[in-house]
């Protein structure tokens, strides 16, 4: 995977090596099912430091955000004499089925927040294995979120909601729910990206013209438990 | 005409001071053979309608009967709907009382027997835990000192397994299945187990998972209607009724497991490794905390068809996939050492035993079995799937050593080693022409010896680097002949199975009718530059670049 193509302006600036140019940083930040990539752009500026990447599935889709990041990386070019990035240089997008190859593109306690906005509620009842969020996959979020790094998620399905809820830390989350814990109320009034995720994401703006009801839950990844004894 | 006899499709070996048994998985029953004179020693099912206790152990008088099939048919067909059909709906104890009012299930028609497709025994030899494909029954029997096979639990799992296996203390069943799940099972069903919502199901009226304020997309809202159209939430599935546990899960096909130890801060630690079609191999900590991933080995193109861990180098992963390629892992890390194209490797071979029905390219490793007869005499066989050739391996730290290819009268199935005979026996499939997964033998071709013997060649070390020693085999007919009882395809009672088998000219596929049952790995390759499948072949694409960047940088685990 090279993420130079990515993320340019984070490339190592050592023309004289033949080893293969590598980043500066990593990725910290992935938007699971990243749609029309409206929370990532927003992100951005808010921190231009980190490295964030959209994932999506859909092929058409992840085009269009590869492009709007295009068309603002020209409209926010970088120069030479400048100190700091600017903003979008930070953000890019990949077509991929999470689902499965997550691990493909994340080491182990890579990320620090990921996002999983407005996923696909999957009604039918055998349908529900396709959903975003299960104890097995939940297993694999805390395999490359760092301890202490966050799983974001917004619905506006209630039934849904409350199945992300207790497939993190509930009832139907087994042995994998000492992993997780839930992130307070008051922790989330504070945290900007909360704020970002109900109002700037497509979703999000979709769901306030309608007027329906954002479900909210955030949850901290714990460190992982000692050996038993 | 001679009925085409199932071959022996998985072996499993007890030898010790009292018993000394090859259990072979052929078709849909297990045979018991004597490892001493190769006689069988019984088969499982029985004809004979013995449910009762006895072991036969005490009845030295009774001679073992056969499986008769022409006149035993009846008793055959009955004691097997009983043992399967209704063992699959519930637990069923040999011997067990039916309760007072408790009704007997209603017979199910179709009496096609279940096909045994996983094998495996208690170290000591006194139980050995069976699987049977069509059912999806995880079967434990007893092991008698004359190979007699007791059933003793029958227990059916929610989807097809792919993969089973032993924790290292033996109490407790894993099964890997198609949905990418891993379950617990303790080796014998817990008495009394009661699911643990028991309550009667309230049917819950019908409440929408949206309103109309919900955002949508097409296939939503269809969902949504259809939700609306029916009145009442059907009441939820139930769960199984034994004891079990959903220990970790992949987004993918499962195709193996296996068990590991590694010395973690002074402790021996147990850990889990499973391999999925999407050619990951997950690492997780062994139970209680299968939930946490320790790490992952990465870096396949193809699917990975088979783990096995060094038994005496435990911390080196041998992994087989489609592509074909063998490769070597420091699983711990998560870092792969060796990677050894089978294409490239066999080049030779394969010119003098091309499979007939299909490109290099198509071949998956079927098989990779660890021999160790003493420090000097170590090795790995290998096999690809529908060709009659065994690879001998030799393993230097993290390496592998091709030192030898055995040549087979048909392709390999599987292979037990004889430690103390210094000896492996290999099962081959007597059915198929050899190379071929999809022609039958013409009728002179089927008298080969379904079981063949190979035994290490002792005076000929084979040192492959300073004190690194590898097996050399050769072919031995006289150590022990095995008999098997014929069961003859044909001659089985359900008529659409027997002709099912029967070659099919226009049959299309990639494996005969037989074949698909005692083969099938090639279903797990995804069709590539179809338009089809464009979706998977980005997928697997994608896997492949990704495991690629991982390999510059592998992860570093605390």
């Amino acid at each position: 995977m090279d993420w130079t193509t990515h993320f340019p302006a984070f490339r190592i600036k050592d023309t004289t090596s033949n080893i293969p140019v590598k980043l500066t940083k990593q990725v910290e930040i992935a938007d699971i099912g990243c749609g029309f990539g409206g929370l990532i752009v927003s992100l951005s500026p808010l921190y231009p430091e980190t490295l964030m990447l959209g994932m999506e599935l859909r092929t058409q889709v992840t085009n269009y955000v590869i492009n709007r990041v295009a068309a603002l990386r020209s409209q926010n070019p970088l120069s030479s004499g400048q100190q700091t990035i600017p903003p979008y240089h930070n953000i890019s997008a990949i077509r991929s089925n999470t689902m499965k190859f997550l691990p493909n593109y994340f080491r182990q306690h890579q990320l620090s927040k990921i996002f999983l906005c407005f996923p696909d509620p999957h009604f039918k009842q055998r349908k529900h294995k396709a959903r975003i969020v299960s104890a097995q996959l939940n297993a694999e979020y805390a395999y490359v979120l760092k301890p202490g790094g966050k799983v974001y998620t917004i619905t506006d399905v209630e039934e849904l909601h409350e199945w992300m809820v207790k497939h993190f830390e509930g009832e139907e989350a087994g042995d994998v729910s000492e992993l997780w814990e839930r992130v307070s109320q008051e922790e989330l009034d504070a945290d900007p990206c909360v704020r970002v995720m109900s109002e700037e994401t497509e979703e999000g703006k979709k769901v306030t013209r309608n007027g329906g009801t954002k479900y909210i839950a955030v949850f901290r990844r714990r460190k992982d438990p000692g050996w038993p004894d | 005409m001679t009925g085409v006899r199932f071959p022996a499709h998985k072996l499993h070996c007890i030898d010790n001071e009292d018993k000394r048994i090859l259990l072979t998985a052929t078709g849909t029953c297990i045979q018991s053979l004597s490892l001493n004179d190769g006689k069988c020693m019984s088969v499982w099912p029985r004809s004979d309608d013995t449910d009762s206790d006895d072991d036969d152990d005490e009845l030295d008088g009774r001679p073992v009967k056969r499986l008769k099939l022409e006149d035993g048919q009846d008793n055959f067909l009955r004691r097997q709907e009983s043992e399967g059909s209704e063992a699959s709906i519930e637990i069923k104890t040999e011997g067990r009382q039916r309760q007072k009012g408790e009704r007997r299930k209603p017979k199910i028609p179709d009496l096609t027997l279940p096909h045994v497709s996983h094998l495996v025994t208690t170290s000591d030899g006194k139980h050995a835990i069976a699987i049977t494909a069509e059912d999806k029954a995880v079967r434990v029997f007893s092991v008698s000192r004359k190979g007699r096979l007791r059933q003793l639990s029958s227990r059916s799992m929610p989807k097809k397994s792919c993969a089973l296996t032993l924790t290292a203390d033996e109490t407790t069943i894993l099964i890997a299945d198609k949905f990418g799940d891993v379950y617990a099972l303790p080796l014998h069903p817990t008495a009394g187990y009661q699911r643990k919502s028991e309550t009667p199901q309230v049917q819950t009226n019908f409440k929408p998972s949206a309103t109309a304020l919900t955002v949508h997309t097409k296939g939503n809202l269809e969902a949504l209607r259809q939700q609306q159209t029916q009145k009442q939430i059907p009441p939820k599935k139930e769960g199984l009724d034994f004891e079990h546990r959903l220990l970790l899960g992949h987004v993918s096909l499962l195709t193996d497991l296996a068990i590991a130890q590694a010395e973690i801060q002074g402790k021996q630690r147990p850990f889990i490794l499973t391999s999925d079609r999407d050619e990951h191999i997950r690492v997780s900590r062994g139970i209680p905390q299968a939930h946490i991933i320790h790490t992952f080995c990465l870096g396949h193109t193809e699917f990975v068809s088979k783990l096995c861990i060094i038994p005496w180098a435990k911390n080196v992963l041998v992994a087989g996939n489609g592509e074909p390629s063998l490769r070597v892992y420091d699983w711990q890390r998560g870092v792969e050492t060796q990677r050894l194209d089978l294409r490239e490797t066999f080049c030779r071979d394969l010119e003098t035993c091309l499979p007939l029905d299909r490109s290099i390219g198509k071949l998956a490793v079927s098989g990779i079995w660890p021999l160790s007869y003493n420090e000097k005499s170590r090795g790995l066989l290998v096999a690809l799937e529908g060709l009659s050739l065994l690879f001998v391996f030799a393993l230097t730290r993290f390496e592998l050593r091709h030192v030898q290819t055995l040549n087979l009268d048909g392709n390999a199935l599987d292979v037990v080693d004889l430690r103390e005979q210094h000896a492996v026996v290999v099962s081959i499939d007597s059915v198929h022409k050899p190379c071929s997964v999809k022609e039958y033998r013409d009728e002179d071709g089927r008298d080969v010896d379904p079981v063949q013997i190979f035994t290490l060649r002792p005076e000929q070390l084979h040192e492959v680097e300073a004190e690194i020693f590898g097996v050399r085999l050769e072919r031995n007919a006289n150590l022990v002949s095995f008999r098997m009882d014929g069961i003859s395809i044909e001659s089985l009672s359900n008529k659409r199975e027997a002709t099912g088998y029967n070659q099919d000219k226009g049959h299309e596929k990639m494996y005969s009718v037989l074949g698909e049952f005692i083969y099938g790995l090639e279903n797990l390759r995804k069709r590539r530059g179809k338009a089809t499948d464009e979706e998977e072949d980005d997928d697997n694409d994608e896997a492949a670049g990704a495991a690629e960047g991982g390999l510059e940088e592998a992860p570093q685990t605390a």
